[in-house]
Order: structure tokens, then sequence, then C-alpha cells
């Protein structure tokens, strides 16, 4: 039965290891990245100190590990734009629970972040999965709601450094092999995301779900609890970020981490993670993670351009995405051009 | 208690206060090829929904192998061994071919993480038996729709299915992979596994079937064995009435060509395509789904733009860029999905009916609301829209006569051309007829009409001439006192290597 139309003579045939190379989807941001790192060697050597990159790992570790969990919703065809408040939320209330019971062992504050982080995302995930409200309205109400939590619990008042226990903060500052634990966490849980997206189950339903609704629920796929499932996994991660984030700056205060949803957001774009749903993979936004780290690292160090920061990020999004774009209507048009074969 | 495998008895469904199902009953033997035949929106969509378990019925009661059973999602209906191929091919685009056929059964290590290798080697194994021209690591969407139906029957064998369902498989094959697919449910047959075979086509159910069940506006008609009843009987079951009752075709006084298309191209989508449409005519085009009819009609309509080739207005040549410059050149098109295309559901009807033309009720920079509102009255009595309040949002109209608020909309503006894409779609045999009216009377008072459509009787029915399309390319051109459905369906699905003959006819 070798009758069917031969319309893609050319499937089976083997790349070869140039061609992968070229094909690999994050190729163009992996040559932003050599490129934007040779320009530092030049104009900001510093930066090449070890501690200077440690530290620029470091401090955005917090977005890569906000970004892991926005990719999950994202991938379903959601967003979260709760996830800073339910980090400060959940930072607030272990950080605070901490203070008042500095015997008890960390790992109980983290596992009670997974858990507070885990609720706030339970309740986005009720209200987009079941009550099927706009991801974008659920969470912008849920990101007043839990911010406005945060403020309540917190009574407005800083927690500082000498209120932190080494135990608590030895999580985020501590180090091994030169490198600290929050680095560590992060790539940790970049490996765990990793393998739980292309592994499990319940990992690849929330690539189905993005890529075809209706494909989804004629194969029997429950959609309203995949997207139940993205929501917990996000604000569980928020949560542990919120720990991740005290521990880090030994301060706690309910205006932490302001803003860093669209951080996170970013990262995905940038990463190829598509708003639409149901493409986007890990390595993508870890590299969309370290080129956003050093964009801003690197802008920081030239004296009269870190006012210009923000700005620059911005324009950097845009290309990113305008490069997605390009590469994304090149493909279209070559399967076409395959298709056109048939014609 | 008998030799039925599946058998199901007074089915009813609803949605929404909508019949879809009117106690229909349904018997399959095993090992048999049973062919579920209607028009479109007879309810067999629905019916293959209800024994997959993605709709629960109302009421009525299925059996399998004797015994009661009812399904809540579509896992049940597999463990059961129930398998189905949907009409439009349901697949997951962005996931590999692999994990389209693993889906739900993936092949799992005791941790529970995915054999990714072993799936791919037996998709491979698997996708052998159909086409040796499918990698099975690509995305689903890299391949034609034709291979991904392969694949979709791929899915449905590697799942040892005692009970597949296929829905209109071969509406977008060329003759030749229709016989493949003969084939292989011949193969199938043979090993045992009940068929449900839904076709519009004679040809599949003479060919595979060996009883055949007829639906007719959600309503059961009746069973019968394809050697013991006539076409005629058929066609009469599943229409329910003389053909020209349902097509009221008068045929207006034809002028000069108004719209002729020229080797129009589009990579992908079409290649050379020429015809011509006339003044007061009804020029259908026709063909497959998936033929090229509808991007052919966006194009005109500047939804998308050739590659090549010219599209002359009144023997001017036009280049039309955009919706907007289609309608300022008089050309207006009415979208297969009224729904997402054509109406805006929070606006009431006078204000969609006004939508494309506001610019003709501003007054002073204002809008003035009661012009609008005249304007759209009148425009509503001249379609006979049956409405009681045209203030109020079009959400609470049938079918029908929402596709009339849409006329309404296009003949608000100054139109020469109308291209009605699928007018007639999704709705029930009574508002078709009145469709048929309005294009009659738009004809009539000189508007020339091209219409695409995928329904033979339709096409055979109302137009003055007919433009068949096959893979992208015209493959014929008939005037309607020559055309037969053969005729037609012949050019339909012929082999595009043959050489295509053009009839050109005044």
């Amino acid at each position: 039965m070798a009758a069917f139309p031969k319309t893609r003579t050319s499937a089976q045939k083997q790349e070869s290891i140039f061609e992968r190379i070229l094909n690999y989807k994050q190729f163009g941001l992996i040559v932003a990245l050599i490129l934007l790192g040779l320009l530092a060697k030049f104009i900001t050597p510093a930066m090449y100190q070890p501690a200077s990159l440690v530290a620029m790992l470091r401090n955005n570790s917090i977005y890569a590990i906000l970004a892991i969990g926005e990719m999950v919703v994202i991938l379903t065809g959601g967003i979260d734009i709760s996830i800073a408040s339910t980090l400060s939320l959940s930072g607030v209330i272990s950080t605070t629970l901490m203070t008042q019971n500095p015997s008890v062992p960390a790992i109980v504050w983290v596992i009670v972040s997974l858990a507070i982080g885990a609720l706030c995302g339970l309740f986005n995930g009720f209200l987009i999965g079941k009550l099927k409200m706009t991801p974008m309205i659920a969470t912008l109400a849920t990101m007043y709601i839990y911010r406005g939590l945060a403020f309540l619990i917190s009574g407005g008042v800083w927690l500082f450094p000498n209120k932190f226990t080494e135990d608590f903060t030895v999580m985020s500052q501590g180090s091994i092999l030169g490198i600290y634990n929050i680095t560590w966490i992060t790539i940790i849980l970049f490996l765990v995301a990793g393998v739980f997206l292309s592994y499990t189950q319940p990992g690849r339903r929330i690539y189905a779900v993005g890529t075809n609704v209706e494909s989804a629920h004629v194969s029997g796929i429950k959609i309203g609890n995949v997207t139940v499932m993205s929501y917990v996994l996000c604000g569980a991660l928020s949560g542990l970020a919120g720990v991740l984030y005290t521990a880090n700056y030994s301060i706690c205060y309910y205006g932490i981490a302001d803003g860093f949803e669209m951080q996170a957001i970013a990262i995905c774009v940038l990463g190829g993670v598509s708003l639409i749903g149901g493409t986007g993979r890990i390595d993508g936004v870890v590299i969309g993670a370290v080129l956003m780290s050093v964009i801003s690292y690197f802008i920081g160090l030239l004296p009269g351009l870190s006012v210009w920061q923000d700005a620059i990020q911005g324009a950097i999004i845009i290309v990113a995405v305008a490069i997605n774009i390009f590469t994304e209507r090149m493909t279209i048009k070559r399967i076409l051009k395959e298709r056109g074969a048939m014609i | 208690m008998n030799d039925y495998i599946l058998e199901l008895k007074d089915i009813v469904k609803t949605f929404d206060g909508v019949t879809a199902l009117n106690g229909v009953q349904f018997q399959l033997k095993k090992g048999e090829v049973h062919a579920l035949m209607g028009e479109n929106g007879a309810g067999k969509s629905t019916f293959i929904k209800v024994i997959t378990g993605v709709h629960q019925p109302d009421s009525g009661i299925m059996m399998l192998d004797g015994e009661k059973v009812s399904f809540h999602s579509t896992v049940d209906s597999q463990n059961l061994g129930i398998a189905a191929i949907y009409q439009h091919v349901t697949s997951f685009p962005d996931l590999s071919v692999t994990e389209n056929i693993f889906m739900g059964q993936e092949l799992k290590t005791k941790l529970g993480f995915y054999r990714w290798a072993d799936m791919r080697k037996k998709a491979k194994e698997i996708i052998s038996n159909l086409s040796d021209e499918i990698d099975v690591t690509k995305p689903m969407r890299s391949l034609s729709v034709a291979q991904q139906q392969l694949v979709e029957i791929a899915k449905a064998l590697s799942r040892d299915a005692r009970i597949l369902i296929m829905d209109e498989p071969t509406a977008s094959l060329t003759k030749h992979e229709c016989e493949e697919l003969y084939k292989i449910v011949d193969r199938l047959r043979d090993d045992g596994v009940s068929i449900i075979l839904i076709t519009h086509k004679f040809e599949d159910m003479y060919r595979c079937a060996s009883r055949v069940t007829v639906f007719r506006d959600s309503e059961y008609i009746g069973s019968w064995d394809v050697d013991k009843i006539s076409n005629a009987k058929l066609i009469q079951a599943m229409v329910g009435r003389e053909l020209d009752q349902l097509y009221p075709k008068k045929t207006a006084v034809i002028g000069d060509v108004v719209l002729k298309v020229e080797h129009l191209s589009k990579e992908g989508y079409f290649k050379d395509v020429s015809f011509e449409a006339r003044k007061g005519e009804i020029l259908a085009l026709t063909g497959l789904v998936g033929a090229g009819r509808t991007e052919v009609c966006q194009t005109i309509f500047g939804i998308m733009q050739p590659d090549s080739g010219s599209v002359y207005l009144d023997g001017q040549k036009v280049n039309i860029k955009s919706p907007i410059d289609a309608l300022n050149h008089g050309i207006g098109l009415l979208p297969e999905d009224r729904q997402i295309q054509g109406l805006v559901y929070q606006l009431p009807i006078f204000q969609n009916v006004s939508a494309a033309v506001l610019d003709n009720f501003v007054q002073k920079g204002l809008l003035d609301n009661n012009q609008e509102m005249n304007k759209a009255i009148q425009l509503c009595e001249k379609i006979q829209l049956k409405a009681k309040n045209i203030a109020a949002p079009p959400s609470a109209l049938s079918g029908g006569n929402q596709q009339k608020v849409v006329f309404a909309k296009l003949l608000n503006c100054d139109l020469k051309v109308l291209i009605l894409d699928e007018p007639t779609k999704g709705i029930d045999v009574g508002a078709k007829n009145s469709i048929y009216e309005i294009m009659n009377q738009l004809a009539t008072s000189g508007y020339t009409i091209i219409m695409v459509s995928s329904e033979m009787p339709e096409v055979l029915g109302m137009a003055d001439r007919i433009v068949v399309m096959k893979s992208g390319r015209v493959s014929g051109e008939f005037n309607v006192k020559d055309a037969t459905q053969e005729r037609i369906m012949e050019a339909m699905v012929m082999k595009h290597e043959e050489p295509v003959e053009l009839k050109k006819e005044a």
C-alpha cells in the first residue's frame, strides 16, 4: 500500500548535523547570546569576573522560577499575571511565621510556601478552568486580591535581616561549588520541568490542550482539570519563589517582586513560547532566562545606559518576537510549498 | 439475545432547546459495514458523538453486546473498543505524528515516564502499513490533509477497535486513495471489526457496506439491505421530498461578464484558476472539502493575496488588497462561518446590518440612528427576516434568520458581485428554501452571484453554471443543463494527472 501521495519525499532523509543546528528552534537566541557575550567582552570586561557571573545568576533566579510556572500556564493557552502577588503573599506569610517560630526548620517554610502558592493557583484554576473566566481577567482580579491579603497579613511592616534565621537565609544565600543555592534550585527546577513536560502524561496533556481544545475534548481529556493543574503548578512555583526571594535578600515586605510577572512573561516570549498555547520548550525558556539576565546585567554595567535598561529590554522583546514571527512564517511557507508539490 | 454488537434505541438529544436527535434507532451486526446516510444537518455527527461518549443522550438506550451501557466520556467508549475518525480531522497540530497516534494510550515505564523511543518505533510500524512517506517525528501540521487522515486511521488501528466509526473518510481523498481505503475497510471487516461508515457518496456505500440506515431532520427514517433498495428510494428517504420543490430556481436574464478571474494562483492553496461570472447569473463553485474553493473566494475578496494571476471587474483589471478594497469595488463575501466572521453578537440586528457602511449614516460627524434603523427595516423586509425586534441582538434568531441578517448587511453595501460561501450550511430545510428565494431575487435584480457549495443537489438545483475544483485546480466547467451528478462527481475526484478539459460556454 505504497500508493498514497508521495508528498514528502525528503521526510525520511537523515538531516546532517549542520542542518540540525540550523533547524534548532533556539538557534537565533543562541547566536544573539554569543554576540552579546562578545560585545560584553570588549565593553564591560568586568562582567566576566566569576563573582559577577555568579551574582548575575543569583539575582535572576527568581525570574527564571516564575518563568517556568508562567510557561506551563501559557502552554495551555492561558496567562497568569497574579504570580508576583502570589510570591508576595507566600513570602509574607511564611517569613512572618518564620520570625515567630525561629526554631522550626526551614524546610517547613518551603512546604508552607508551596502550599500557599498552590492554593492561590487552585483558586485561579477554579475561576478559569471551572467557571470559564478569561485568564487575563481572573488573574488580574486575583493579582489585587493576593497582594491585598499580603498587605493585610504583613500589616505593612517590613521584616529586616536581623529577624531572619540563618537556617532560613542559607536556602538562597548558601553556596555549593561556588554557586548560590538559589541558582542550584533553579537549575533543578528546570530539569524537573523538562522531564515533566516531555515525559509524563500530565505534562503532555498541557500541550494537547494548548494546541487544540476541540481535539482534546473528543480524545477524552478533561480540559478543565488540565487547566486547573497548570495554574496550581504555576502557583506552587510562585509560592516557592516567595520564600526563596525573602531568603535571598533577607528582607520581606508586601510590595516585593512588583512587576515580576511581566518579566516572567517576557522570558517566555523571548524563549519562543507561543502565547496562543501549544508550542514552547523548556530549553527555550532556559535560554530566554539567561539572555534576559545577560542583557540586564550588561546594560546595568554601562555607565550612561543603565537608565535606559527598561526601554532597551522592551525593544529587545519586540525584536525577538519579530524574529519568531518571521521564522514561523517561513515554516508555514515551507509547508505550503511542500503541499503545493501535490497540486 | 441477538447478534447485534451495538444497538441504540430511541435516542433523543437536544442542545439548548434545539433537537439534534429525535428518537433515532441503529443496529450494528458484528463484522458488518453499515452505512449511515442523510443530508448535512440530519444529525449523523451528533449521533456519532453520542456513541463515542462525547455527548450524553437525554433519553434512550444504548446496548453493547446485548448489555446496557452509558458513556460519560470518550475514554469509556475507547475502553470498550469503540474508535471514531471524525469528519474534520481532529488532530493535535503542534504535536508529533507519534504522539497523535498514541494520544490516550501512551507507552509508559513503571514510573509513568513516556517511552518515546518505543512509541516512535511502534508508530513507524503501524504507519508503514498505510504510507511510507510519513515521518512520525514531524508535527501533525506539516502533513497534508490526506496524510493526516491516514494518521487518524493508524490511530484507530493501533487501538484494536472492535467498532470503528468513520465520518466521511473519503471526503478529501482522490479516487485512487479511496480504493486504498476501501481495501483497508475490507481487511478490517474480515478481521471481525464492525464499521459504521458515514458518507455522502453512494459509491462508498455500494463498495463497502451491506446495510444502510438513513436519518433525516434529526429523525430515523429506516434501515435497508444495500442490495435491496434502489437509488431513487434511497434519495427519497434522504431528501424526503421532490427535488424541484426544494430548489425554486428561476433563471434571470443573464448579461455581460462582470467578474473575470484569470490564472489566479496561491502557493499551497490553488493554482491557475480561471473563470467568469455574468450579470444575473448564479455561478456555483464546487468541489470536495479542501479543493481550494474557499481560498479562491477569500483571495477575490482580498483576505488573501494571490501569488500571480488577476481579477477583472467589468473588463477592468482590479487590484484588491483588502476586504475594504473589495467592498469599494462592489464585491461582497458571505463567509462560511457566520458565527465568527459574519455577525457581531453583542450588537443589535440593525447595527449589524449597517456595520459595513456606517459612513453613509453620518450627519455632521455624528451617527444618525433613525436613518440607520430605517434602512435596516427596509432591508429586513426585503429579505423577509423573521425577527420580533431588530433592536435586539441576532443571537436569539434561528440559523436561517441569522444568515438573512448577513444578507441584509451585504445588501446595504453598493455591490455588484456577491460571493456566498456555503450559504445554507447548518440551517434547516425550510430556511434553506427562503435563502434560495433570496438568491433568485438578487440574481433577477442584476447581482452576480458566486455560490460555493459542497451539496450536489443545491449546486444542480440553483446554479446556472458550475465550476468544479479539484486539489486547487479547476477540473471542470458545466452549463447546468449539461451537468449531471455523475459528471460533476467525476470532475471532483478526477485524478489530476489526466489533462483537464475546460469547457468554455457562454
